[in-house]
């Protein structure tokens, strides 16, 4: 597993690396695209995937992101990190899709307060994985993304809001509110923490305390 | 609770994965040595962390999605060529507004429904084949039928095959082409030649 420490620490060097890449990429480098999209396609498969909640169309807005960074590489300006830059296209071309479906806006969200309740006892059934999958589905989109760029990602909240294009407070608005209904679920991840913690004997250092 | 413990608390998940600025994470470290709650939610913060991290995925292998996309943007550039020689109302000669119809008839043949193995009896886009399974071969191809840019750009986008080069000095254009494992070179070949507008296919390499 790789940790949040271990990807921030390498995130300067590759975006060095990728700037040079998008800078070849501006004059039509299709070797440099090539090594652009194996860089990049793993991260954006995995943030489209948290955030579309659909694997099938996941595959078609990576290339729908990268297409638009073949046609405005020239249009780069420096003035965010190549992978900041990226993953904006892939948030604004993940929410089209989104919109296309006519999935649940954020304004209509607060109905899922009572999804989650009639599911608390479904999910105590399943995995870690499988809870969190659950919970994910009950949080908007521009919640989970908010929610993978911080955890995943490692992003800032400053980041975060220049990757979606929205006030830090804005940033912060939704973490609060994907908090708040994740928070509903928590009690059954603690529950299978402890149940995990008695089995293997062991704990993590200050984390376990609070959640007996 | 106060104003500066809600501040705070909203913080928190930057305190965990490490980000917030050297001030602000002073900050929320002088306040949660003496704020029980706050110190429960880093505590499951940290372990919703966790679980995110170590969600695993298993991705496809991304050379498919790769030959896809540079179909796209090769169809887009041709389109663009094209909408531009329109545009300005040049007098363009006729062989390149042929290339372009023979390449359309390259890929609308592609996307032509082939058989697949006799015993499905069932019929299958070779596009679709070709996004999941098969050895990528390069073919000739030479055409007879204009077909138009709006056409080919869709048939790009819609097959895995890939525009190489063309067209030569005698009309034909190489392609590259996943071949479904299901079928034999000679069936492939044959299935290609019986496509409307193909004149003759044949390997040219693997």
């Amino acid at each position: 597993m790789t940790s949040i420490q271990e990807l921030k620490s390498t995130r300067g060097a590759e975006d060095e690396e990728n700037l040079k890449l998008l800078q070849l990429v501006a004059v039509k480098d299709k070797v440099a695209f090539e090594k652009l999209y194996t860089r990049f396609y793993p991260q954006l498969s995995r943030y489209l995937n948290r955030l579309l909640r659909r694997p099938e169309m996941m595959e078609e807005v990576v290339n729908d992101t990268l297409f638009v960074v073949w046609e405005k590489a020239d249009r780069f300006q420096g003035r965010s990190k190549v992978s900041t830059w990226v993953t904006g296209i892939a948030y604004l071309k993940g929410i089209k899709a989104l919109d296309k479906l006519r999935t649940v806006p954020d304004q209509q969200a607060d109905s899922i307060d009572e999804e989650i309740e009639e599911s608390v006892n479904l999910i105590s059934k399943l995995g870690l994985q499988e809870w969190l999958t659950c919970g994910l589905d009950m949080i908007s989109a521009d919640q989970r993304s908010v929610v993978e760029l911080t955890y995943f990602f490692g992003y800032s909240y400053q980041e975060i809001a220049e990757t979606m294009g929205c006030p830090v407070n804005t940033v912060k608005t939704r973490m609060f509110h994907a908090r708040r209904r994740l928070a509903k679920l928590l009690p059954q991840l603690q529950e299978h923490k402890g149940a995990d913690s008695s089995e293997k004997g062991t704990r993590k250092n200050g984390v376990g305390e609070s959640l007996e | 609770m106060g104003k500066k413990h809600e501040n705070i608390a909203q913080l928190l998940p930057w305190f965990v994965n490490d980000s917030l600025g050297r001030k602000e994470q002073a900050l929320v470290l002088s306040h949660l040595a003496g704020c029980p709650d706050c110190q429960q939610e880093r505590d499951r913060l940290q372990d919703l962390q966790a679980l995110i991290v170590d969600g695993s995925m298993v991705l496809p292998d991304y050379r498919f999605s790769f030959r896809k996309l540079m179909a796209r943007i090769e169809a887009a550039e041709l389109n663009k060529e094209s909408t531009a020689d329109h545009g300005f109302g040049k007098k363009r000669s006729w062989l390149p507004g042929f290339g372009l119809a023979a390449s359309v008839s390259i890929i609308a043949g592609i996307v032509a429904f082939v058989p697949i193995s006799s015993d499905q009896n069932k019929f299958q886009t070779l596009s679709t084949v070709t996004a999941t399974q098969g050895m990528s071969h390069r073919f000739s191809l030479t055409f007879a039928q204009p077909i138009s840019a709006q056409t080919m750009r869709q048939a790009l986008i819609d097959t895995n095959s890939y525009l190489v080069s063309g067209p030569d000095s005698s009309g034909a254009y190489i392609v590259d082409i996943a071949v479904p494992d299901q079928m034999t070179d000679d069936e492939f070949i044959h299935s290609i030649k019986t496509i409307d507008g193909v004149e003759d296919a044949a390997f040219v390499g693997p």
